[in-house]
């Protein structure tokens, strides 16, 4: 496409956005388009474009739905090689951040007495150069802060402080990796976060990395497990002090006492033979451990310990990962160093742990960086602070309290926050999703952000705002830069239609170098003892990642998939610690942490949820339930902050009410998820079908089927996201979710059968051909569609919650009030499917409009739906590629070749349903 | 006409045996009770009332009806709920025994109604006021 | 005949003084109200209005007022429908069934059980109506021929209790209005006014002649034979609710025959509820003897017996089933959140009763009014626990949940009571409390049968 086509394309899609963001609540009628705007636009049919999701820092590669002029749905980029066509629940819910009611529309300026006014463009640039020029009369300094920055925006930014005289701090997250990092400067010169082949390793040992939750790329490791899975010589072991998916997720999960992790590998690299080809200098620094001593000190039991070593002896390509919670305290150091160690010797590096290729997240600046700032700003030197995507306030308000210290502060932002009430000038910042841009989330990948509608009010994107910042107006916009930039090469249309572009010049080649000629000369510690007493980690979730997530309600909406806790702040402490205190769920608990002499000691108060599987002497928290409490350890304390080791939990006699929506964690011999004796039973012959007093099922051409791996679901819950956002599920808040009452239609169930390894489900609507519901609506509202399909049929519908009463599944919900969606949050809603008024029952209905779509669309060319033309929400974006969809009628389809595989059940089979949802589970939990 | 009035029930019982047996035919003798006495139906040998044929066709037809209705809305619209055969003659049967009763009820009072000439705008205007006693009105000479 | 003394004091059965005053008796009842009739009836006023007012505000803002939730999908309201469906149920048994099995004893009850079925039908009947979630569209339930020519759904449950609590409103109507007719040209000899005309035209005109009381007799037998079966199957199609459903605690045969007893047990304490109080106020204690009361009693010893026997059924095949979703729900039920409740019913149903066995107390009028007292709450907590605890703890452990009534729920429930109540003491001014003709035929009152 020319430039100037594409351009044409993008300010009618502009144009077309802004009259549709501009909603005058006097008109609602449609007015269909006379003449439709542009050639290949036709009103009422999706158009796509490719973008990049910027929830965390792993850049996936989104493909955006866009109906009028408006995204409603995010989808994974197929052909993009960090995801694969898939998207986490972070991703899917970040579209709602660009319909939030919230968002500044408009420059907002603190006035005397602490309320913000809304100011126009030009007059806040005068503000803020005036205070610019104010400070540098006072001879102080103006600074920048920001979170991770890659791609062009770096080097625009770098050119924005130059010309207007800030200075560029180093970049501050909350998750810097620093021990990874620590790890490979000390032995090879460079700071770098490698990414990892998992799909080219057969033995996989992931000591603490939260590779599925949050470490570094989640979607990227859910897609490499499941390639590296299907070649069915890969083993996967996880050790980890705390229970994590990850460890759920992994062939064996390994528990070990927290700060143990050296010892285990000091163990490995003793005793492995290639580990031998290490430096003799280096080999003798590492302590000498017995397996007994091992044994002790880890926890782990001697049968692991032989299973770890044996696997690693025999494995041709290896792979040990170390991160989480494993390198955040006092032994994460030495911890990353011995893994580091590990993979030199086994020669993983350069097989399976990428050096070149690294995550740019090896440019962000550590605590030590911060305090320097906070040393600066107390001895009064700064006089302006201007912060962009700066997340970690939010999140740790305490330990950035001294910014607060600065005169005038000046931040971009989309949303009011904590952060946005500190500053004196607020500029309101586009939403990805209405910007241009470019990320580089590790070297050699270009990802490109496109805008999928214009910006809402005077919102602009950073590059747009900086370049006003410095004086010239936004007469050269950020879009121009970029074309500059690439000249050579252009915003091409194979970028553009890509959506990412790989770009070798960039990786980071020296690194090879350095890693052969590595330092091999190097003094190393010895790893402090075992963490003693309670150990309290603080850790990143799935939902909120390092808290910055949190502010999406569906992210709240849908539960922690471990605890299944949705709404509200949570400590997760063990059984043992339970029971020595004599705590119930939900009693308040009061955790004293260790903090450097001289500062006042941190207290925490939580309610405990008591997880079945977390071993003894461990508590976690997730960081975004920290609310505004205070972690601070002190500047010079040895402590680490998300790591507190001697952590002293007490009982405080109060209780919360958890929102916790699952009300036992444990199935029992319920014919939900099978075991040994079930496999014999449960495996009902599907195939053949049993005796009934009822007439066959005949199904008309399709009869639809799902079928869900539970050996590869890792709960991760992205399912559910893309299930809120395809079908306009209403969000209800704590209130109702105390009741019970979540709207969800499709939900991870997390059982702790056996405590070392939950097991997750995921249930939605079984389609029963026998379904319990439909003999019991009175008006028929809900029949069995001639496709398989159990429709509910919403302006039929009485309310009379009999069918919920008599579905065994549970799946159905019932819309007890009707929900009001201020603007512009129905813009968010997909057109496709209708809204449901109160006194309405609601259920899945395997995205029936896309199957909807499909068949119109079959119909017009004359054939029937091919296998893999419709896939419902759940199964396009899941991250493993847990769930397919089909037609079970269909002989050649996949969904009915892993429908009659071994291994495949139905739950609840035993009640005659005959459901269309089939799941798969053929690994035991201990192997 | 000759009207006798009777304050206990045994009078009444007897005179009545007397008329009859006097010859007075039972067309044209009336008695009015303040409840219903039985011995009054064995002297005159009055049939069974004609009440229940209306009660055996009311039921009949309700229970025919229902049924036939309800074949016909399932087969006119075949939805399948549950996987259960379309007409479920254990479920039809509930319905149509209700329909039984209830047409078979309605249809008893409207024939009670027709049968006794209720509602009898004559008497609701102007009754015949009678107390609690016992009558017995016959307008033929015959006998005494 | 025997000559023994009747409620007038004179020798023999059936005179005109005994005709007349029984008249007079029953007619008193209908005259000028006391102080405390207005009071009952205010705060019975009050009440239902405060309940239609709950009902107003749920409907404006939604089902979501109520206490129900997922899974508990039904609550209080459906309590409340079966309960006042089995207190209708025994009206129906007094006056009908009993009537064929020639128990003389029921005519001093039988107009007031019949008045009782007939309003708590009404009260049962709005129920289903305030338990949707989308009332304005009630109709969609009701067999009509709409645009689309979608019928409903004749193998719901739901639609069978349309059907079956419709007939039973009818016919209870009907037989309760038949049964009416003698005694209002009875009444309307002793009024004036427009009361004499209302009267005069509800009796349509009876005279009393022989063909009208031959055709009125038949009427009423053949009446009563329909009742008879239409008490066993309402109750049995509400227990179907329940039981057509594969909720496990609901899944079960014998719900019919339970629940047909447990209406009764639950409906013959309400009748003994509303006498006692209804007698010593009207004065009525001639009619409505100890001897009566005796031989209620002995129903609601054999219904508890039946209930009780059922209660024993169904906890036996849970635990002999060894099917743990059997099992789980009646091991919530004795030892769950709702413990308190059940072992309280099992007090007021079981053990409580067994009391009567005892001829004394049998005919301690005391005692069997807060006898009744007890057994109207335990019946009503059956109902309760039956739906709430299985509903609680159905297949799926992750969606288990508890309810707890809301305000509203609460409000509505007691405004039901309000609205019996208020028909029922409007009824027990307007319309002839007991059934006058029978007993002027049979010469109750002082007789011991």
């Amino acid at each position: 496409m020319r430039r100037r086509d594409f351009f044409k394309m993008m300010s009618i899609a502009s144009g077309a956005a802004l009259t549709a963001c501009k909603i005058d609540n006097a008109d609602r009628r449609l007015l269909p388009y006379l003449v439709p705007p542009e050639d290949g636009i036709i009103p009422g049919t999706p158009r796509y474009i490719t973008g990049t999701c910027l929830e965390c820092t792993a850049s996936c590669g989104l493909r955006v739905k866009i109906r009028d002029d408006r995204p409603v749905k995010l989808e994974g980029n197929e052909n993009h090689p960090i995801n694969k066509g898939k998207l986490c629940m972070r991703g899917q819910a970040s579209l709602s951040r660009l319909y939030n009611p919230e968002r500044f529309t408009a420059p907002m300026l603190k006035q005397k007495d602490g309320s913000f006014k809304a100011i126009g463009w030009e007059e806040a640039v005068k503000v803020f150069r005036r205070a610019m020029d104010d400070v540098k009369g006072k001879g102080l300094r103006n600074v920048f802060l920001s979170g991770l920055t890659t791609g062009t925006l770096d080097g625009f930014i770098d050119g924005f402080c130059g010309e207007t005289g800030l200075d560029r701090l180093k970049e501050v997250e909350v998750m810097d990796y620093g021990p990874i990092k620590g790890a490979s400067r000390r032995l090879f010169n460079r700071s770098l976060l490698p990414t990892y082949g998992i799909d080219r390793a057969d033995v996989l040992i992931t000591v603490g990395a939260d590779l599925l939750e949050t470490f570094l790329s989640p979607v990227e490791w859910h897609a490499q497990i499941g390639e590296a899975r299907s070649k069915n010589s890969f083993k996967w072991f996880h050790i980890e002090p705390n229970l994590s998916l990850t460890g759920a997720a992994s062939d064996l999960r390994i528990p070990c006492k927290p700060g143990s992790e050296p010892y285990l590998l000091a163990f490995l690299l003793k005793n492995i033979s290639l580990c031998s080809g290490l430096p003799a200098g280096i080999l003798q620094q590492i302590p000498g451990v017995t397996k007994k001593e091992v044994c002790e000190s880890t926890g782990i039991g001697g049968e692991n310990i032989e299973k770890l070593v044996e696997s690693l002896e025999k494995s041709q390509r290896p792979l040990v990962i170390s991160g989480g919670p494993s390198i955040m305290g006092r032994n994460g150091d030495i911890t990353a160093i011995y893994t580091l160690l590990l993979q030199w010797s086994l020669g993983m590096i350069g097989r399976t742990v990428d050096m070149q290729h690294g995550f740019s997240a090896d440019r962000v600046g550590t605590m030590d960086d911060l305090y320097g700032l906070k040393a600066a700003i107390e001895k009064n030197t700064v006089g302006l602070v201007l912060f962009s995507r700066f997340h970690g306030y939010d999140t740790l308000p305490h330990l950035f309290s001294f910014l607060e210290k600065v005169s005038f502060k000046v931040v971009l932002s989309q949303v009011p926050s904590g952060l946005t009430r500190q500053c004196d000038l607020v500029l309101p910042l586009a939403h990805p999703l209405e910007s241009w841009g470019d990320t580089e989330p590790r070297r050699g990948l270009r990802c490109l952000i496109q805008p999928a509608a214009s910006p809402l009010g005077e919102a602009k994107s950073e590059g747009d705002i900086l370049s006003a910042l410095s004086g010239k107006g936004f007469s050269v916009s950020y879009r121009d830069y970029m074309i500059e930039v690439f000249k050579s090469g252009g915003i091409d249309e194979e970028w553009v239609s890509k959506g990412f572009k790989i770009d070798d010049t960039t990786a980071d080649n020296g690194a090879a170098k350095e890693i052969l000629n590595w330092e091999k000369e190097i003094k190393l510690e010895l790893p402090g003892g075992v963490y003693k007493g309670e150990t309290l980690y603080i850790i990143p979730s799935i939902r909120g990642f390092d808290g910055r997530s949190m502010d999406i309600p569906l992210l709240r909406e849908i539960p922690d998939p471990l605890s299944s806790i949705s709404y509200g702040r949570w400590l997760t402490i063990s059984q043992q610690l339970a029971q020595r205190l004599k705590l119930e769920m939900g009693d308040i608990v009061e955790v004293e942490m260790a903090v450097e002499p001289g500062l006042e000691k941190a207290l925490l108060r939580l309610p405990a949820y008591i997880n079945p599987g977390l071993p003894g002497g461990v508590a976690t928290l997730y960081m975004d339930c920290l609310g505004d409490m205070d972690l601070s350890v002190g500047e010079n304390a040895a402590f680490s902050m998300f790591c507190r080791e001697g952590a002293v939990l007490r009982k405080t006699g109060e209780r919360e009410r958890l929102a916790m929506l699952s009300a036992s964690q444990i199935t029992g011999k319920r014919h939900i998820l099978p075991d040994e004796e079930e496999n014999a039973v449960n495996r009902h012959n599907h195939k053949k079908g049993h005796s009934t007093l009822y007439p066959e099922h005949e199904h008309k051409g399709y009869r639809w089927g799902l079928v869900i791996d539970l050996d590869a679901c890792t709960g991760c819950s992205a399912c559910a996201a893309a299930c809120y956002i395809e079908n306009n599920v209403p969000i209800v808040g704590l209130k109702e979710h105390l009741k019970g009452r979540e709207m969800s239609w499709l939900r991870i169930e997390g059982y702790y059968n056996d405590p070392l390894k939950p097991e997750f489900i995921p249930v939605m609507c079984q389609q029963c051909d026998n379904a319990p519901c439909e003999t019991v609506c009175p008006v028929f509202a809900t029949y069995h569609n001639p496709e398989g399909l159990n429709a509910q049929v919403y302006n039929r519908c009485v309310g009379t919650r009999y069918c919920a009463n008599n579905c065994p599944y549970k799946v159905r919900r019932f819309n007890w009030f009707d929900r009001s969606h201020s603007l512009p949050l129905f813009s968010a809603f997909n057109p496709d499917i209708s809204v449901r008024p109160r006194g309405v029952m609601e259920k899945c209905m395997f995205c029936i409009q896309r199957i909807r779509a499909a068949r119109d669309k079959a119909g017009d060319e004359n054939r029937s739906i091919m296998d893999g033309e419709v896939i419902t929400a759940c199964a396009q974006t899941c991250p493993a590629n847990a769930i397919t969809f089909g037609n079970l009628l269909d002989v050649n389809s996949r969904v009915y070749a892993l429908a009659m595989s071994k291994g495949a059940y139905r739950v609840l089979e035993l009640l005659g349903t005959e459901p269309a949802v089939y799941y798969i589970k053929r690994k035991k939990n201990a192997e | 006409m000759k009207q006798f009035e009777f304050d206990t029930q045994e009078e009444f019982i007897a005179k009545l045996k007397e008329i009859v047996d006097a010859g007075v035919k039972s067309e044209f003798i009336t008695t009015l009770t303040p409840f219903h006495v039985h011995e009054v139906d064995h002297i005159f040998k009055t049939r069974p009332s004609e009440l229940r044929y209306f009660t055996l066709l009311g039921a009949a037809a309700g229970f025919i009806l229902s049924f036939m209705f309800m074949v016909f809305t399932v087969m006119d619209w075949p939805i399948i709920t549950g996987g259960k055969p379309l007409i479920s003659i254990p479920a039809f049967i509930i319905v149509a025994f209700e329909c039984t009763i209830l047409f078979g009820g309605i249809v008893s009072l409207l024939g009670f109604l027709h049968l006794n000439r209720l509602p009898d705008i004559r008497r609701i205007i102007d009754p015949r006021e009678c107390g609690n006693k016992f009558l017995i009105i016959h307008d033929m000479g015959g006998g005494k | 005949m025997e000559k023994r003394k009747n409620v007038t004091g004179e020798e023999g059965m059936k005179t005109q003084a005994f005709y007349g005053q029984v008249e007079l008796d029953v007619i008193r009842a209908m005259k000028r109200p006391g102080v405390f009739y207005w009071i009952a009836l205010g705060a019975s006023i009050l009440a239902f209005g405060g309940g239609m007012t709950l009902w107003g505000y749920q409907v404006l803002k939604g089902m979501g007022v109520a206490g129900i939730t997922h899974p508990v999908g039904w609550g209080v309201y459906i309590t409340n429908f079966v309960f006042w469906v089995g207190i209708a149920h025994s009206g129906t048994l007094i006056s009908a069934v009993l009537f064929l099995f020639r128990a003389r004893f029921r005519s001093a009850f039988n107009r007031i059980a019949e008045a009782m079925t007939v309003i708590a039908v009404m009260t049962a009947g709005l129920f289903p109506l305030i338990h949707l979630g989308r009332v304005w569209r009630f109709y969609y339930l009701l067999p009509y021929p709409n645009q689309r020519m979608l019928w409903v759904n004749f193998r719901s449950p739901l639609i069978w209790d349309v059907f079956a609590v419709s007939t039973y409103l009818t016919v209870s109507v009907i037989f309760f209005y038949v049964g009416m007719v003698p005694d209002f040209a009875a009444a309307r000899r002793h009024f004036t006014g427009i009361r004499r005309r209302i009267y005069s035209i509800l009796s349509l005109g009876w005279e009393g002649t022989t063909d009208q009381w031959r055709h009125y007799s038949r009427l009423y037998m053949f009446l009563a034979a329909f009742a008879t079966p239409l008490v066993v199957s309402v109750h049995s199609v509400v227990s179907w609710d329940f039981a057509m459903s594969i909720v496990p605690g609901w899944h079960s045969t014998i719900f019919a025959p339970y629940f047909v007893a447990g209406a009764i047990f639950s409906g013959t304490a309400m009748v003994i509820t509303l006498t006692i109080p209804m007698r010593k106020v009207l004065k009525l204690e001639k009619y409505i003897t100890v001897d009566h009361y005796e031989k209620i009693a002995g129903v609601l010893l054999v219904t508890a017996l039946i209930v009780s026997f059922s209660y024993i059924v169904e906890i036996l095949m849970a635990a002999y089933s060894g099917n743990i979703f059997e099992k789980t729900v009646f091991y919530y039920r004795m030892t769950g959140d709702y413990k308190y409740f059940f072992w309280l019913m099992m007090f007021c149903n079981v053990v409580m009763p067994l009391t009567l066995f005892n001829r004394k107390l049998r005919r301690n009028i005391k005692y069997l009014f807060v006898f009744s007292l007890f057994v109207n709450i335990g019946m009503w907590l059956e109902r309760f626990i039956i739906i709430v605890t299985s509903l609680g703890r159905e297949y799926i452990p992750y969606s288990w949940g508890t309810y707890t009534p809301s305000l509203i729920e609460i409000g509505i429930t007691v405004g039901s009571f309000g609205m019996f109540f208020t028909f029922f003491l409007i009824f027990s001014k307007v319309l002839p409390m007991l059934s006058i003709s029978e007993i002027k035929e049979q010469g109750v009152g002082n007789e011991t049968i």
